[in-house]
């Protein structure tokens, strides 16, 4: 059996590499992800994977937080019973590992972007950024559209929450609650 | 008299400082965070992100928040985690990077460690997936008021609509990943834009006022 330290280090190495190989977003790990923590270590089984994603997915926050999911049972459930201080260690080295190396680096970046803000090269970067940015909002507008929008009634939720967003000050929180409750009693 | 003299000289000192940023507090900050981390259900999370900042707070503007997703979508990372940390970063410095992420971080990792602590347990999801497919429909419309803004802010002439277009085809009809086509549209763009030398030692972005220069 391993020891809950060693579990602790295959936590920290397995999301710290997958953190600075996240280009593009967060779900680009999950492949790897789901190969190593199910296929080599065993940590979970694939259908748990699976609602783990689910579960993190519809949960507040980013869907990397699956990482936690995957760091609370390898490290809290690897006994007999439910060890919540393992657990807790384990959700914590699970979450720096996966968000600090990536958070150095960028910050690293936005540090200069600041420091040479109105310089002509900085100037121009930012100039060629902005429409391919628009391009790549577009595209995951289209990704998740694709997901969201099931039938003519999330179709019409959607353009009501874009017409909605585009031309009053409503806070998208109370957007997101009426959603909530509509589609409650609507889709059965 | 000597507090009026000294009350007539803090505006200078702090002029371009107070000119170029909002003065946000680090509690301002961290507030702000808090809320958007316990309330950032159903994806689409930039765009939420973008909604509270710049709409809501107007902390920022559209022109400074866009070229801090394009670095953010860029580099490894949850875009969600790196935009946040741009903003952070934007109006506190690295104090308030540590403070926004941590408050952001803070609410759905406990969030997530109750129901794994549930679902492990007694292995059954909540139904919830009614209540959700509304929240996903209106994570779905933040993006595309997302994109809106972004277009109206960054497709200035003909040349940004052809790079923007050919972003999207990059992606959706090339199936490249995000990398790979900002790492072929970027140096394009860059040097349609690159700084020029104008009249002497001076340099200028001019690509866009080509069209006012010709006679």
């Amino acid at each position: 059996m391993t020891s809950l330290v060693s579990i602790y280090m295959m936590l920290a190495k397995l999301f710290s590499s997958l953190s600075l190989s996240a280009f593009g977003g967060g779900n680009t790990i999950l492949p790897t992800l789901e190969q190593v923590a199910v296929g080599k270590y065993h940590w979970l089984t694939s259908e748990q994977f699976v609602d783990c994603f689910s579960l993190s997915k519809a949960g507040p926050g980013p869907t990397t937080l699956i990482v936690e999911l995957i760091g609370i049972k390898a490290t809290g459930f690897c006994g007999n019973h439910f060890v919540v201080h393992a657990a807790i260690v384990g959700a914590i080295i699970s979450i720096f590992s996966i968000f600090v190396p990536s958070s150095i680096l960028l910050l690293v970046a936005a540090h200069f972007w600041e420091k040479w803000r109105g310089a002509p090269w900085q100037v121009a970067i930012e100039k060629a950024l902005m429409p391919i940015t628009c391009g790549l909002i577009l595209a995951a507008t289209y990704t998740v559209a694709k997901t969201a929008i099931t039938d003519w009634i999330t179709g019409v939720m959607a353009f009501i929450a874009l017409m909605l967003l585009l031309y009053t000050k409503l806070n998208p929180v109370l957007i997101m609650a009426i959603a909530g409750v509509v589609s409650w009693l609507v889709i059965k | 008299m000597n507090s009026q003299a000294h009350n007539y000289e803090l505006p200078t000192t702090n002029y371009e400082l107070l000119a170029s940023r909002k003065a946000v507090s680090l509690s301002q900050l961290a507030k702000t965070f808090l809320f958007i981390g316990a309330t950032s259900f159903g994806g689409g999370l930039t765009a939420y992100v973008r909604r509270i900042i710049v709409e809501n707070k107007k902390w920022m503007t559209n022109a400074e928040f866009f070229p801090g997703l394009a670095l953010s979508q860029a580099l490894p990372g949850a875009n969600v985690v790196g935009i946040s940390l741009y903003i952070a970063n934007h109006l506190c410095g690295p104090r308030g990077v540590v403070v926004g992420l941590s408050c952001l971080i803070a609410p759905p990792a406990i969030f997530a460690f109750l129901v794994g602590y549930l679902y492990f347990t007694f292995g059954t999801l909540p139904a919830m997936e009614s209540i959700l497919k509304g929240v996903a429909a209106v994570a779905c419309g933040l993006m595309a008021s997302m994109f809106v803004e972004s277009a109206r802010e960054s497709l200035k002439n003909k040349i940004d609509i052809v790079i923007f277009l050919a972003t999207f085809f990059l992606i959706k009809k090339g199936h490249l990943s995000i990398p790979y086509a900002i790492l072929i549209m970027a140096p394009l763009a860059i040097w349609y834009y690159r700084p020029r030398q104008v009249a002497g030692k001076r340099l200028q972005v001019t690509a866009d006022q080509e069209g006012i220069d010709k006679p």
